[in-house]
């Protein structure tokens, strides 16, 4: 059985927190905090479905990549190609919902 | 140099000596005044100012947010309704700690709609985190608004402040007014300098999503911010007494205390009145006094019960009422008295702007006196009300 590990929390006391929460750059035992702590603190494990993308039916229309809310559809431009970073992607669905050509499924995350 | 202005006319007046450098604002009687004057004033090149008219409060309170996040020195105004509307954003200021200053006309909240003067449009914004205080005169209510800027932004406070003037009865009333020299108010009131603030140069980031790890110990540190306040509240009310000759006493003033033994707990205009009917009394031998509740926020509750110690009655004017009883005074000075054995009576005066005249404070005073001798008296008393017999 693997032992799970204690969490690395960020928990100041009140006097120590930022005044009203306001946060820069920052780094705790618990990660980074403040502007850019989204690069590391990753929030792919919010997703209940991710999208996966039939090569074949994609006409690299673009909508996905503009829709995404979150900037995870990258273009690959050596290739003429997309991909999706799973790290950031939070499962919304928007790019499915989006694609005219119905190249991408929503599947559960687990799978 | 002294000037005939009105009530309104005062604190834009106030606003404009502070240099503030964003006025978001939207229009409600009787506060439109305010912002129709610092409109002129930027209109006329007199003030270098972001003038901003917004499609509502709600959007009034939340460029105001903004514009103090991003480093700004932000004034507005509004009243009744208008503060209603914007209460969700109230909330959202004070525990962000943005030291926006906003003149509050206090008005009747409908329904029924009125325009008159009564509290109950600022005492339902009493949990929200801003600072609250109510000014006797136009003097005041110009002074205060300097002071307001001076307590908000001090780095041991940091929270929004409420300077609340009595609608129509400072309004629309003129009365003169000292109006201090810019250089003074300069020296007075340093430019707002914030630790963090949004600038892109340095990013940062204000009133983001946070858990319940942290939401306990923010709250916790926004009180010791008030506590704190009391004690810049009073170091500011010296200050300014140095500099401009008025001493306003800071978080409660008092009349004729010394040695008196009933006294009544005023707000607001109803004061000036309360004046005349002490010195009335005093001449007939009754030791009478008077205590002027300045700031409701931060409640001065030991100051109360040191300046009860010596009573034998307290009587709390209240300009609003609390649907459960009383008024809303009347329950924090219970609260705040609680343990003190002296009869603390409640009169209710005023509501809807109801003119409140000598006769009903001589009335107040003398109901509070025979709960001082021992005799029953009810504990809360409308005052002047049809059907009604105090």
């Amino acid at each position: 059985v693997k032992k799970l590990e204690a969490k690395k929390q960020w928990l100041p006391e009140y006097q120590d927190i930022p005044i009203g929460g306001a946060l820069v750059e920052g780094k705790t035992e618990a990660g980074l905090i403040g502007p850019g702590s989204f690069i590391e603190n990753k929030v792919s494990g919010w997703a209940t479905y991710r999208p996966l993308r039939d090569k074949e039916k994609c006409t690299m229309c673009l909508l996905c990549w503009f829709y995404c809310p979150e900037g995870t559809i990258v273009r690959i431009s050596d290739r003429g190609d997309l991909m999706t970073n799973y790290d950031y992607c939070k499962g919304c669905g928007i790019c499915a919902n989006e694609c005219p050509v119905d190249a991408i499924k929503m599947v559960r995350a687990r799978s | 140099m002294k000037k005939v202005i009105t009530g309104d006319h005062a604190v834009a007046i106030g606003a404009k000596l502070c240099r503030v450098d964003v006025v978001p604002a939207y229009p409600i009687t009787p506060q439109t005044l305010i912002i129709e004057h610092i409109a002129d004033f930027v209109n006329d090149g007199e003030l270098d100012t972001k003038f901003l008219t917004m499609e509502s409060e709600h959007s009034v309170m939340s460029a105001a947010a903004g514009a103090s996040a991003a480093g700004a020195r932000v004034f507005t105004a509004t009243s009744s309704q208008g503060l209603a509307f914007m209460h969700e954003m109230l909330y959202a200021t004070a525990p962000l700690r943005l030291p926006v200053v906003m003149a509050n006309a206090s008005r009747t909240l409908g329904g029924p709609p009125g325009i008159w003067c009564e509290y109950n449009d600022s005492m339902g914004a009493r949990d929200s985190g801003w600072l609250q205080l109510y000014v006797e005169d136009n003097q005041e209510a110009l002074d205060m608004i300097i002071q307001s800027f001076k307590i908000a932004e001090d780095k041991r406070v940091l929270l929004p402040v409420m300077p609340c003037l009595d609608g129509f009865v400072l309004t629309h009333t003129v009365e003169p007014v000292d109006i201090p020299a810019q250089e003074d108010v300069d020296s007075f009131l340093a430019p707002y300098e914030p630790d963090i603030i949004l600038d892109p140069a340095r990013p940062a980031m204000i009133g983001t999503f946070m858990p319940a790890e942290y939401i306990m110990e923010l709250r916790r540190q926004t009180v010791e911010a008030f506590e704190s306040a009391k004690d810049v509240i009073m170091e500011v009310n010296d200050e300014f007494a140095k500099k401009f000759g008025r001493d306003y006493g800071g978080l409660v003033d008092t009349y004729r205390m010394d040695d008196a033994k009933v006294a009544l707990i005023t707000m607001g205009t109803v004061t000036s009145t309360s004046r005349e009917v002490v010195d009335e009394l005093r001449q007939k031998g009754e030791k009478v006094g008077i205590i002027k509740l300045r700031f409701f926020r931060p409640f001065p509750s030991g100051e109360l019960r040191n300046l009860a110690s010596n009573l034998d009655a307290l009587g709390v004017f209240d300009r609003s009422i609390s649907y459960h009883g009383g008024g809303p005074v009347y329950n924090e000075v219970r609260s705040a008295l609680f343990g003190m054995t002296i009869p603390v009576i409640d009169h209710l005066a005023g509501l809807g702007g109801r003119d409140v005249t000598k006769e009903q404070i001589f009335k107040m005073f003398e109901l509070t006196s025979r709960a001082a001798k021992g005799e029953k008296v009810k504990e809360v008393n409308w005052h002047n009300t049809r059907g009604e017999t105090v």
